[in-house]
């Protein structure tokens, strides 16, 4: 068979092309001018430019969250690379499928501290899923193909590629050949889900009084949600989920009574505490869940399940731990559910503690007409909103609010660096949304700490025309690390202070978009309508909320899962 | 409590790395390593001894499970096992040698 003879360069584009990537976010540099070179010579892959490659890598983590896509991203050797860490890390502590191809100095100066020249396979070995250090050019293909493979599939994760100068050569040409099914013999994707263990999980189901389903990520990366809302109505049971798993099950359910762990509703803690059975569904049972794990859920019996069967018995014994995809073993549970007639009862008792408890801790807060409360702004941004924009957030108490006030009724439409939290995650994420849904409302509620961190990508937004809104609660302070100050540190704020701000309004308008501020409580409403109706523009509105709100409910350190503060000297 | 793992794992560079990383992650000490190729040259069988408390070394094992360059791990000290302990000594036999005993132990562990 006579195959396309294709430069290294070429064979990276065109892999890329036949395996449907339409996007890729990055930088040039030299070790990787020959790839520029080959993308201006095409059209199929739009390039993001961006201005720091951090941001590319959130933004391609946006991108990936938003659709359930691969999210690719491209950076030269050295600085640029490293540069792409934080995101890396984020992409993997949040099970993220993404794919960094990382230039490299040609292979005779490798190890020979070369200009631009950092072992990056080495540098992030702890933080991907895999990695490959590519040395031959009709390697490339191949690696590109298994790399979006192994991203993708069972519990995803970034991969990095490393790609030295020279095998991208666009002088030398080989053939070009793209494997169409990749297998990986010490790699299984889909485990087979033990049939014997879904008929102890019905058993355990049918002698439950008190269940509660603790739903985490893994839910919505295996585009459970459906099945895990039918899942609940047929069991009748309550269910929680993780900051990672918002949306899982619609957040205006019934049946859903919160996020859990450390700034979690009571009532999903509580929940959790006097069940006498979880279920978790990809969920890792982490330490801003558990708690104090001695103290962990006493009376519970526990159901696992991941994909990963390293999560398993980690931190929680399971009674059952069951290794394979939440939706693979959600469609058994329901159809041995129906086979075996399991009867569900009333729960009438469960149910009215829950009620109980939903009354008694309601999320609540002091509204002010002096002061914009943050919680007000998120509030209303879910007014304006109807409770469907794409939200990515940034990493603070904003972060917080939003996962407490904002219920979102659809998996993928909210998107925040949950294991590494991130801060500087936010805007770039929320690119990479608008990027895949341009008709989309896609807001990023952050802070005046946080936005700084990647706010250069206000350059980005303008040569593509990402026209997010951003939604900046201003409290000129770092307001998360001001609490934990406020709190153990009596009130001695160390460097939490943000002393000289920038005026983001005319910032904004530096890159030719629009800035908005809002001070009174009486414009808050109607000033994000206004940001909301520029649909094409990026809006950037600057909220003056009070510096002195503290995340409420939250856990006391040390406590049992539901041991909390809910405001300032008051347990619950 | 010390710990034997055995490890197959593709003939890879960089998958030792990969592997060595997850115990000094957590400050363990690897007490002595051997990383052979077997007769299927694509693979390499590692033999690997280490110090740690049990729960750890279980987790570092089914993190070593993961990696995809790994295609299987044992813990030994969880499956009956003969342990060997060859010691070099010098020794001149006088008068006929009884090979019987040595034999035997080799024997028996050609035999697992």
């Amino acid at each position: 068979m006579n195959r396309e003879l294709l430069s290294g360069a070429e064979m990276v584009v065109r892999s890329l092309q036949d395996l449907g990537v339409k996007h890729i976010f990055g930088y040039p540099g030299g070790s990787v001018l020959d790839i520029y070179d080959a993308l201006f010579l095409q059209t199929e892959i739009e390039h993001i430019l961006v201005r720091h490659e951090q941001a590319a890598t959130h933004m391609a983590d946006g991108y990936a969250r938003a659709t359930g896509k691969v999210g690719v991203v491209l950076a030269t050797s050295g600085p640029g690379v490293t540069n792409c860490v934080t995101g890396i890390a984020t992409a993997y502590m949040d099970s993220i499928p993404m794919v960094v191809l990382a230039g490299q100095v040609p292979r005779h100066l490798i190890g020979e501290d070369a200009f631009q020249e950092t072992d990056i396979v080495g540098c992030t070995r702890t933080i991907v899923k895999h990695s490959y250090n590519c040395r031959q050019t009709i390697d490339i293909p191949v690696m590109i193909a298994k790399a979006m493979y192994l991203a993708k599939t069972g519990r995803p994760g970034p991969i990095v590629i490393e790609l030295p100068k020279d095998i991208v050569n666009p002088l030398h040409k080989h053939p070009y050949h793209l494997p169409r099914d990749i297998t990986i013999r010490s790699y299984d994707p889909r485990p087979v889900v033990n049939e014997d263990q879904i008929e102890q999980v019905v058993n355990k189901l049918s002698h439950a009084e008190r269940p509660v389903i603790y739903a985490g990520g893994g839910v919505v990366n295996a585009d459970a949600s459906e099945l895990l809302t039918e899942f609940a109505e047929k069991l009748n049971a309550p269910v929680t989920n993780t900051l990672m798993g918002l949306g899982g099950i619609p957040g205006t359910h019934s049946h859903f009574v919160g996020m859990l762990g450390m700034h979690g509703s009571v009532v999903a803690n509580k929940t959790m505490a006097k069940a006498d059975l979880i279920i978790a569904l990809g969920a890792r049972f982490d330490d801003r869940v558990v708690n104090n794990v001695n103290k962990f859920c006493p009376d519970a019996k526990i159901i696992h399940v991941d994909i990963d069967s390293t999560i398993l018995d980690k931190i929680i014994n399971a009674n059952i731990g069951i290794v394979g995809s939440v939706d693979d073993v959600l469609e058994q549970v329901i159809d041995q559910m129906a086979f075996m007639k399991m009867r569900v009862p009333e729960r009438t008792s469960w149910w009215a503690s829950i009620n109980k408890w939903r009354e008694e801790s309601a999320l609540k807060y002091q509204p002010s007409d002096e002061v914009i409360k943050p919680q007000a702004v998120i509030e209303a941004l879910y007014k304006v909103t109807k409770g469907e924009a794409y939200v990515a957030s940034d990493v603070g108490q904003h972060q917080m609010f939003a996962a407490q006030y904002y219920p979102f009724d659809k998996p993928r439409r909210w998107l925040n660096s949950g294991g590494a939290g991130t801060m500087g995650y936010g805007f770039p994420a929320a690119m990479g949304a608008k990027l895949a849904y341009p008709d989309a409302e896609v807001v990023c509620v952050t802070g005046d700490g946080s936005i700084q961190m990647n706010i250069q990508e206000l350059g980005t937004c303008l040569q593509h025309d990402l026209n997010v809104k951003i939604i900046s609660l201003n409290n000129r302070s770092l307001g998360m690390v001001r609490q934990w100050q406020d709190m153990m540190y009596e009130k001695r704020h160390s460097h939490s202070y943000m002393d000289s701000l920038p005026d983001f309004v005319k910032l904004a308008e530096a890159y030719e978009h629009v800035g908005i501020k809002i001070e009174k409580m009486s414009e808050l409403e109607s000033g994000l309508e206004k940001a909301m109706a520029m649909k094409d523009r990026l809006v950037f509105v600057d909220i003056i909320v009070d510096e002195n709100e503290h995340v409420y409910p939250m856990q006391i350190k040390g406590g049992a899962i539901d041991e909390m503060w809910i405001r300032r000297g008051e347990k619950a | 409590m010390r710990q034997v793992l055995t490890i197959l794992m593709e003939n890879e560079p960089g998958a030792l790395s990969n592997m060595i990383g997850l115990f000094s992650q957590r400050a363990l000490n690897i007490e002595s390593l051997n990383v052979v190729p077997t007769i299927d040259r694509s693979l390499s069988q590692v033999t690997l001894k280490t110090k740690g408390d049990e729960r750890t070394v279980r987790l570092i094992a089914k993190q070593i499970n993961r990696l995809i360059d790994v295609l299987s791990v044992t813990v030994l000290t969880d499956h009956p096992y003969i342990k060997l302990d060859f010691k070099p000594e010098a020794q001149i036999p006088e008068g006929e040698v009884d090979k019987s005993e040595p034999l035997e132990k080799v024997e028996g562990y050609r035999m697992l």
